[in-house]
């Protein structure tokens, strides 16, 4: 009965399983972090992560090329599909609004940190309800939102300025690197659970 | 415990077959998947797949549409309302089964 589960869950899932594309954004993510820490002044230059971008969204392709012709595809159900633009937009516009209270107002917590942070647990309760009475992912998804949700708020807990340790110069660059390295290891789970889940073809 | 063989015996020995219930249940969780998918899932050749799919086809359970995606040929199964319902049913009746066997007591064959 397990894997009946288990063939529920991967299918359901299958788009969010696809760990490798949140690389791209990892890096891109981590590409602005390291470009905000060169530069001096708020008004500053972005051609850098400007440039980036056409190599992201390159990347963004090839990963889903890989992942179809390795992997298959899966359409999703209307109601999915709903479920899932529904999300992304609450969430990029939640994401939108903590980087402008992050930029303009002097948090002692990340916005954008916590709303990541409620992203991942919402990537998790949809996969979770997906395949009632499973708990398949549950251990690492917990432990990085957990993760997540201290980083965001370690200035609460007496760690001013954290961030230059790291050698960044905001809250926002540090919890956005720490955010990139985190989506990298989201991704790497659900793409292990993936590959774990789908035996090579033609055994 | 009386009639539990003779409820195991009225499973739809179509839908039975392991290959075939994992096609069926994965296809439950989706609008459709394509071939490569479901022989990734199941770990069946392509030939056995093919098989499987055709059984399907021909019990009305599911149906495969053939096209062209990025120029390569790509064959997507999905089911039809008929499959559908009788994926949901066969998972419903084994629940019962295993809830039945759950609550039997070695007092219950004495009655």
């Amino acid at each position: 009965m397990a894997n009946y589960q288990r063939i529920r869950f991967v299918t359901a899932n299958f788009s969010t399983l696809q760990g490798l594309r949140a690389l791209p954004v990892a890096l891109f993510l981590f590409i602005v972090a390291l470009w905000s820490s060169t530069q001096s002044t708020s008004q500053g230059d972005i051609t850098f992560p400007l440039l980036s971008l056409p190599i992201v969204l390159m990347l963004i392709w090839l990963t889903n090329r890989y992942y179809k012709n390795r992997f298959g595809r899966v359409q999703r159900t209307r109601g999915q599909k709903i479920t899932e633009a529904a999300l992304s937009v609450v969430f990029m516009a939640l994401a939108y609004l903590a980087f402008w209270l992050d930029t303009s107002r002097d948090l002692p917590f990340s916005m954008f940190g916590l709303v990541f942070a409620a992203g991942l647990l919402s990537d998790y309760l949809r996969m979770r309800l997906s395949v009632p009475g499973d708990h398949f992912l549950q251990r690492p998804y917990l432990l990085l939102v957990t993760l997540q949700v201290l980083v965001s708020l370690l200035p609460l807990f007496g760690l001013d300025n954290w961030w230059l340790g790291i050698n960044l110069p905001s809250q926002l660059a540090g919890v956005m690197a720490v955010t990139a390295v985190l989506l990298l290891l989201v991704g790497l789970v659900g793409h292990r659970f993936l590959s774990a889940s789908l035996a090579p073809r033609g055994r | 415990m009386a009639g539990v063989f003779e409820e195991l015996a009225s499973l739809n020995r179509l839908i039975h077959e392991p290959a075939r219930l994992a096609i069926l249940t994965a296809l439950s969780s989706c609008q459709s998947a394509d071939f490569i998918f479901l022989q990734n899932l199941t770990g069946l050749t392509g030939g056995n797949l093919s098989s499987h799919v055709s059984k399907l086809e021909a019990a009305g359970l599911v149906q495969v549409e053939k096209k062209f995606m990025d120029r390569r040929p790509n064959t997507m199964v999905e089911l039809t309302q008929e499959g559908r319902g009788a994926i949901e049913a066969y998972w419903q009746q084994l629940e019962k089964m295993r809830q039945k066997s759950l609550e039997w007591t070695p007092e219950d064959e004495g009655e």
